[in-house]
């Protein structure tokens, strides 16, 4: 149903209206009608004459479901902006007196109406309202009776405080045979013991109290064992909700054998744990040691479960992964409030990773890692969990080394059983090997006193003998040394115990893989080199950038050459800071591009390429295309910059389409119309962002600006000419200082997999698909629907294949992982398996070429619409002949 | 009073041989028809000449059977071919499937290898199972006019239904063996709150709660898991279809985990017929395999491999499943008697075993078992009991109780003694009777019988409509409806619907129906004349003047009374009061008589009309 506005909306108002007010149209027509109306009319002023007239409909028709429909409208009707309440007393009469009626669509749509107009200060009306309700949640019809609680749900909702009656009846409908009642009783109760907690509520039998949200919490671990899915779903998600339910109805219901029953709660409470610990009930588990032993009193066990016995335990082995995933959620909701919970629910948690579904082993390992505070693992639990290392999903071995790096493990045991099975993973799966690295790095910080114990195990000390120096190439070593040295940072005695070849190790980690290696205060001699020195990038990339700034008066040639100097300083510089690398990348485009300029504007004869010799024109023309992905790549691959470097990051890129097209319009006979369109286009969309952020333009731009105002009709000829003595005569601004140079981001990525030296073949038979998996982090980009992966082919055939978005996570600020498979294919078969280049790149060609598309003016290269973000990763694949015959 | 009559022919306080004699609104129901493993002499068959002496086609109005288990079919061939059955015979598909698989390895078992003679044949088995009629899940299936029959899944095996049956207004629901937790193959039993008189429900388990499902599986990895490290053989005995696709997906998917190497082997044969079918019923398994049998079928196992007698004796550890389960014959016994000696192998029961078999008896911890041939072995291996037969623990029977709502239960297929525990709990907990016959033992359970009663439509809408009209028309009529709402007062009119009220009409029983129609209505039909009582009363006034005079007097005093619109004069002698009583006044000299008559339906209006006549014109 679209939204329509002023006056299309007051005609179709008038339409409907007059459809309403002819008598022999069906009823059909007129529900219909009716349902538009509610839909379409949102304000009071509206609302008024049409209900006047819903209403004689109401009164007027013979029809039932002109009558519902009729009431349904009315109400909404009456809630439009601002509510009426004198409209909503007429609804509130109308539906009260339609309760008569015996079919159950007015009667819903009455309780419906009536339970949304409620008003909320008591009066003969509202205890009318109430009445009513109350008397239909027992009518014969189950769809009434569902609405009669959904109206009290929504009355409750509006803060209309509910009689005790009310629970009481709701407690009974948990057993209606309709399971859309249990469903709305369940919320019912929820809400019920959200509103009034602390109420003492008489148990049947005796003179016993409970408090009202514990009564409520055991009525609904009853339904954990409904018949129906739904009811059962939706009982094990409202229980993570009740965070105030007292302690021993919550250690109930992860105990299965406990038998409490509701009428003496502590005496049976008491008498069942004898019985658990007295062998009553036999687990299975051994043979015969089910003979009955002699009676038992006769009421002091229940099988059944009155109260919250073992709700939890029945949730988890329900039937259903969306019975058990509700329950695993509510458990960790309660869990997070409850540190005595949280470690009675280990044990259970623990066997979900045992779970025949990935998505539920998966749920209650990130369960796990969300209560990992309150936890403290012993040696037999962690056993388990560490055996779900195994597991060949990705997911769940991730979330387990999350779980294990957040964690507190509570002897030298449990350390060690987790490095071994950290090892042991990486064994298994190489791929693991960031993640258990960062995973031991928190293992080690958090756990310092028991690593130390651990450190003559680990590192194979031996007090009077030598032990072989270990390879630092060496995985599973270089994992029990990050484990060891960030132990280390906190438990200072560990460095001692250090033989000196680890700490000249520590030196080489430190260097290599400086995020998971810590600073240690170690002797002189072990400090790498270069830690401690200032090394003022920052000062250094100031200072590049004020020469750049302060060349105006130099010649062309001195000028060339310091911009090449200048940018291939900041690349390396780059390369030595991370902290300032995106900032030095900026700056050294920025650079090149000036240096390109000068060099297109100072080759003579250039607006004449005729006239140059070929090889000077195929110079020229790869340094205008250079030029072009430069500013392309300024203008897209950077975040949050300034306002002003992002101004003359504009003002640049205008200026290199102007230059584009004065070279284009002097160069080739093909037509500029496109190009010129798109330079008029980002002229102007740069002339309004600077009017936004309130900067002036550079003289270049103004000029432009004004020329063009000038100008009656810009075609491609006109402008150029314009151009062509501004570009001149208005040389490139130096980059202005970078304001914040430890803010800027650029966007990259880096592809963990497949591994670029990976000697996998991956065969297919030509025409089909093979999937190549692929596991990348991508960081910085400004908008993760442009990213896409490109399969570049041995034939130089590039493919731009859009990954899922569901593949996409993001992981951290700006900071994505990109999970998924990327099918490559080749019609014909190769003679032998050949490299496909895969890599991610951004694709921009919807934002920024639109003009040059509309034209048709785009070439056949890719790159002047993409981003690449990184180098491609070669893989072979080999496309095999198809057998015939098969 | 109409009643249930059940004889368990087997399973009656006993495991094994299932046979269970219904009696039910005047048809007679055989569940389950299956032999006793125990025995190899004729307790091994229920005993059918107890039915009936003549042929059991005429006695009997069907069969239906529950699950593929021997212990629930295995007699069928033997009944139906060479006692003589000739009617129809209820089971799903995959028990139609897999039953006469079974059928055909138990015959080859008895004749082939122990010789037996006067037994069926695999014709017979063939030819039986031509009989068998279909059910699907859910499906009513009418059996004759009256009986008719509906199946509910039961988790158990693959197949296994618990099946609803109903004559008339009485029902039962027959649950087989069932399971109420999921396992790593089937889901579990459901039914629906079908309220039936009485629940037949197994009890294998009536005194056990068992751990969570996935803490048992764990312990059964880590048991085998251990043996295999240690060099040791691992035997578990199993039945060839059930238990074992569950375990054997359950090691297949470890195996692949753990990048296990240790072979894993599986008698083939049976077996692998036995998983051809368990691929093609993939609905009949549970969410996980339905979910991802498009990917790869489940029971396409990865690391099980068919098992060759020959390498009972190859060095090295290795896993065997092997039938039968209960060690009692076949493959697992000759591995057992080969492996038991050596204390690093391992024996694991997956199961219950029945008295009197070798599983029984190296549960309850012999360490000597002699065989028949006068040959002994030594128990030395490991005895592991790992409860991971499919059946429903106290609780879950409890629960399906609670989900059915019978009104009575009765219990069979456990023993006694456990069964008396749980009888003890239902009877308490739910406070319904419950029922443990023996084998041959009739119980006879009464139930209370709803009779179908037509109201004819003219009447109820009359009778709906009178408390409004009452309300307005008189208090002085007499029906007792309106009496009780004036009792309750001003009430409510809304809730009308849920108020009970007082019907006048007429039970008609004719052609074996009963109507109940207004009684008007039941004149014209029967034909009857209607006849009228009235009371007529007399009373003498002295009253002289002429009759019209008396006549309004008596009109206004009434209308005084009675309200204006009650009362009409007819004409100068004669009143109506309410169109039913008639007041005639007669010259009478010296005084008048007034002449009172009503019919006795009103006689509550008569008798206050007389009193206010006397007691105005009392003769002095």
């Amino acid at each position: 149903m679209p939204i329509f506005q002023g006056e299309t909306q007051t005609e179709v108002v008038q339409g409907l209206m007059t459809l309403l007010q002819n008598e022999s149209h069906p009823p059909i027509i007129i529900v219909k009608v009716l349902a538009l109306l509610a839909a379409v009319i949102t304000t009071q002023s509206q609302a008024q004459p049409v209900f006047e007239e819903v209403m004689t409909v109401a009164k007027r028709s013979k029809s039932q479901k002109v009558i519902a429909q009729a009431i349904h409208t009315a109400s909404s009707l009456s809630q439009c902006v601002p509510p009426d309440p004198k409209l909503q007393d007429q609804v509130i009469q109308l539906a009260l007196s339609q309760f008569t009626s015996t079919n159950y669509v007015i009667k819903v749509r009455s309780l419906e109406a009536v339970g949304n107009l409620c008003p909320t200060e008591e009066g003969r009306v509202q205890s009318a309202i109430m009445k009513t309700l109350i008397e239909h949640t027992k009518h014969q019809d189950n769809r009434v009776r569902t609405a009669a609680f959904n109206a009290l749900l929504v009355v409750q909702e509006r803060e209309v405080k509910l009689s005790p009656e009310v629970y009481d009846s709701v407690c009974q409908a948990l057993h209606d045979d309709y399971q859309c009642v249990r469903e709305v009783a369940l919320n019912l109760i929820k809400v019920a013991a959200d509103g009034d907690p602390e109420r003492l509520v008489p148990i049947p039998d005796s003179d016993h109290h409970v408090r009202l949200v514990d009564h409520a919490f055991s009525q609904i671990c009853n339904m954990v064992n409904d018949i129906s899915v739904r009811v059962r779903t939706k009982a094990a998600s409202l229980l993570g909700n009740m965070t105030s339910v007292s302690e021993r109805f919550l250690a109930q219901t992860l105990d299965k054998k406990l038998m409490s029953n509701m009428r003496r709660k502590r005496s049976a409470h008491e008498r069942a744990r004898a019985m658990v610990a007295s062998g009553e009930w036999s687990t299975g588990k051994r043979w015969s040691d089910d003979a009955p032993k002699e009676q038992v009193e006769a009421d002091s066990v229940s099988v059944i479960n009155t109260g919250a016995c073992g709700a939890f335990v029945h949730g988890l082995e329900d039937e259903f992964l969306e019975v058990r995933n509700a329950t695993l959620d509510s458990i960790c909701a309660l869990a997070l409030n409850n540190s005595q919970f949280a470690n009675q629910s280990l044990d259970f948690l623990v066997d979900m990773f045992n779970d025949e579904i990935e998505e539920v082993r998966l749920k209650a390992i990130q369960v796990l890692q969300q209560i990992a505070c309150h936890i403290t693992l012993r040696s037999d639990q962690l056993g388990e969990i560490l055996h779900a290392l195994k597991d060949s999903s990705l997911d769940i071995r991730e979330s387990l080394h999350t779980f294990l790096a957040t964690t507190i493990l509570s002897t030298m045991d449990c350390i060690k059983l987790c490095v071994t099975g950290l090892i042991d993973n990486l064994r298994r799966y190489p791929q693991d090997r960031r993640s258990i690295h960062r995973c031991l790095r928190r293992l080690g910080s958090n756990h310092p006193i028991l690593v130390e114990a651990l450190v003559p195990q680990l590192l194979l000390i031996h007090p009077y003998f030598d032990g072989v120096e270990p390879s630092v190439q060496d995985g599973e070593y270089i994992c029990k040394l990050i484990l060891v040295l960030n132990a280390a940072v906190h438990c200072p005695t560990i460095v001692p115990l250090l033989e000196q070849h680890t700490l000249r190790h520590y030196a080489y980690l430190r260097d290599t893989m400086p995020q998971l290696v810590p600073v240690l205060k170690l002797g002189e001699d072990w400090q790498p080199t270069g830690e401690a020195v200032a090394t003022n990038t920052l000062r250094f990339l100031r200072e590049s950038m004020e020469k750049v700034a302060n060349l105006e008066r130099s010649s062309t040639q001195m000028r060339l050459t310091i911009y090449q100097i200048v940018h291939s300083d900041l690349v390396k510089l780059a390369d030595i800071d991370p902290e300032l690398s995106p900032a030095a990348h900026f700056a050294a485009l920025y650079t090149q591009c000036m240096w390109l300029f000068n060099k297109i504007l100072s080759t003579r004869n250039w607006l004449t390429p005729s006239s140059l010799s070929v090889q000077q024109s195929g110079a020229l023309k790869s340094n205008v295309d250079q030029l072009l992905r430069n500013t392309f790549r300024l203008r897209h691959a950077f975040t949050n910059l300034s306002p002003q470097a992002e101004a003359s990051i504009r003002n640049l890129r205008v200026r290199t389409l102007a230059l584009q097209l004065v070279y284009v319009v002097h160069g080739s006979t093909g037509s500029a119309l496109g190009l010129c369109d798109n330079f008029l286009e980002h002229t102007e969309a740069l002339h309004r962002y600077l009017t936004d952020e309130k900067l002036s333009g550079d003289s270049f731009l103004e000029a432009v600006f004004e020329e063009l105002s000038q100008l009656e009709e810009p075609r491609p000829g006109a402008v150029a000419r314009i151009l062509q003595p501004l570009l001149i005569s208005h040389p490139v601004p130096a980059l202005a200082p970078i304001t914040n140079p430890r803010e800027i981001r650029m966007c990259s990525a880096e592809i963990l997999e497949p591994q670029p030296d990976s000697e996998v073949i991956y065969k297919l038979s030509a025409g089909l698909v093979v999937g190549v998996p692929l596991d990348a982090e991508v960081s910085h980009i400004p908008n993760p629907s442009t990213l896409r992966i490109r399969v570049a082919y041995p034939d130089h055939s590039t493919h731009l294949v859009v990954p899922p978005k569901s593949h996409l996570r993001k992981v951290g600020p700006g900071t994505y992982r990109l999970l998924t498979t990327v099918l490559v294919s080749a019609q014909v078969s190769w003679s032998e398996a050949c490299q496909v280049g895969l890599s991610l790149v951004l694709d921009l060609s919807d934002q920024e070429v639109l003009a040059a598309r509309r034209h048709s003016v785009a070439k056949a290269d890719d790159s002047a619409t993409t981003i690449q973000l990184v180098k491609p990763v070669k893989v072979l694949v080999w496309p095999k002949v198809i057998r015939k015959g098969v | 009073m109409p009643e249930i009559k059940v004889t368990p022919l087997g399973a009656g306080q006993d495991v094994g041989r299932s046979c269970i004699l219904v009696t039910i609104g005047g048809k007679n129901i055989m569940l389950d028809c299956g032999m006793h493993m125990g025995y190899n002499d004729d307790r091994r068959f229920p005993d059918f000449s107890y039915i009936t002496d003549g042929p059991l086609t005429d006695y009997l109005d069907c069969i239906i059977i529950s699950h593929f288990h021997l212990d629930h079919c295995g007699a069928l061939p033997y009944m139906t071919e060479m006692v003589g059955y000739n009617g129809p015979i209820y089971m799903t598909q995959p028990t139609k499937a897999l039953c006469p698989v079974l059928l055909e390895d138990m015959r080859k078992v008895a004749v082939e290898r122990k010789g037996e003679t006067n037994f069926f044949t695999s014709v017979m088995i063939k030819d039986c199972m031509k009989k068998v009629v279909t059910v699907t899940l859910h499906e009513t299936l009418q059996v004759d006019s009256d009986l008719e029959i509906k199946a509910y899944y039961a988790g158990h095996v693959l197949g296994a239904a618990m099946f609803h049956i109903r004559v008339g207004s009485q029902s039962l629901v027959y649950t087989g063996d069932y399971n109420m937790t999921p396992d790593r193959h089937l889901g579990a039993a459901w039914i629906d709150k079908c309220r039936p008189d009485l629940l037949i429900s197994e009890s294998t388990y009536a005194t056990t709660i068992r751990d969570s499902k996935r803490c048992r599986e764990r312990d059964f990895l880590k048991k085998v898991h251990d043996a295999v490290d240690r060099g040791g053989k691992v035997l578990i005995p199993v039945f060839a279809l059930g238990r074992v696709q569950e375990l054997c997906i359950l090691l297949d998917t470890y195996w692949d985990r753990m990048n296990l190497k240790v072979p894993i082997y599986f008698t083939m044969g049976l077996a692998e017929t036995a998983n051809k079918y368990y691929r093609m019923f993939i609905t009949w398994t549970n969410q996980k395999i339905r979910r991802t049998f498009v990917h790869r079928n489940m029971f396409d196992f990865k690391h099980i491999k068919p098992f060759d007698k020959s390498y009972m004796d190859n060095p090295g550890p290795m896993v065997v499943f092997a039938t039968p389960g209960m060690l009692h014959a076949g493959l697992s016994l000759a591995i057992f008697k080969k492996w038991a000696s050596n204390a690093n192998n391992m024996v694991i029961m997956p199961g219950y075993c029945v008295q009197g078999t070798v599983g029984h008896k190296i549960l309850n911890g012999a360490k000597k078992i002699d065989f028949e041939n006068r040959t002994s072995v030594e128990v030395n291996l490991t005895v592991e009991y790992m409860s991971f037969s499919a059946h429903a623990d106290a609780k879950g029977i409890m629960q399906l109780i609670r989900h059915c709502e019978p009104k009575n239960v009765m219990l069979v297929h456990g023993e006694n003694a456990k069964m008396e525990f749980l009888k003890q709990k239902i009877m308490q907990e739910f406070n319904i009777n419950c029922y443990k016959p023996g084998n041959g033992e009739t119980s006879i359970i009464p139930v209370s019988i709803d009779l179908d009663v037509e109201v004819s439509l003219p009447l109820l809408k009359h009778t709906m409509a009178l408390p409004t009209s009452s309300s307005s028309s008189s208090s002085s009529s007499s029906s007792s409806s309106s009496s009780s709402s004036s009792s309750r007062g001003n009430n409510t009119e809304e809730n009308r619907t849920k108020k009970q009220k007082v019907l006048h009409g007429v039970l008609i029983m004719k052609n074996n129906n009963l109507r109940i129609v207004g009684v008007n209505e039941a004149w014209g039909d029967l034909g009857v004349t209607a006849h009228n009582l009235r009371f007529t009363e007399r009373i003498e006034v002295d009253e002289t003047g002429p009759v019209p005079a008396l006549t309004s007097a008596l009109h206004t005093l009434l209308s005084q009374k009675l309200g204006s619109s009650q009362v009409q004069a007819v004409n100068e002698f004669q009143l109506s009061v309410a169109d039913s009583v008639f007041i005639n006044i007669q010259d009478d000299e010296p005084g008048k008589t007034i002449l009172l008559s009503w019919t006795h339906q009103d006689e509550g209006l008569g008798s206050k009309l007389l009193d206010i006549i006397k007691s105005n014109y009392k003769k002095s």
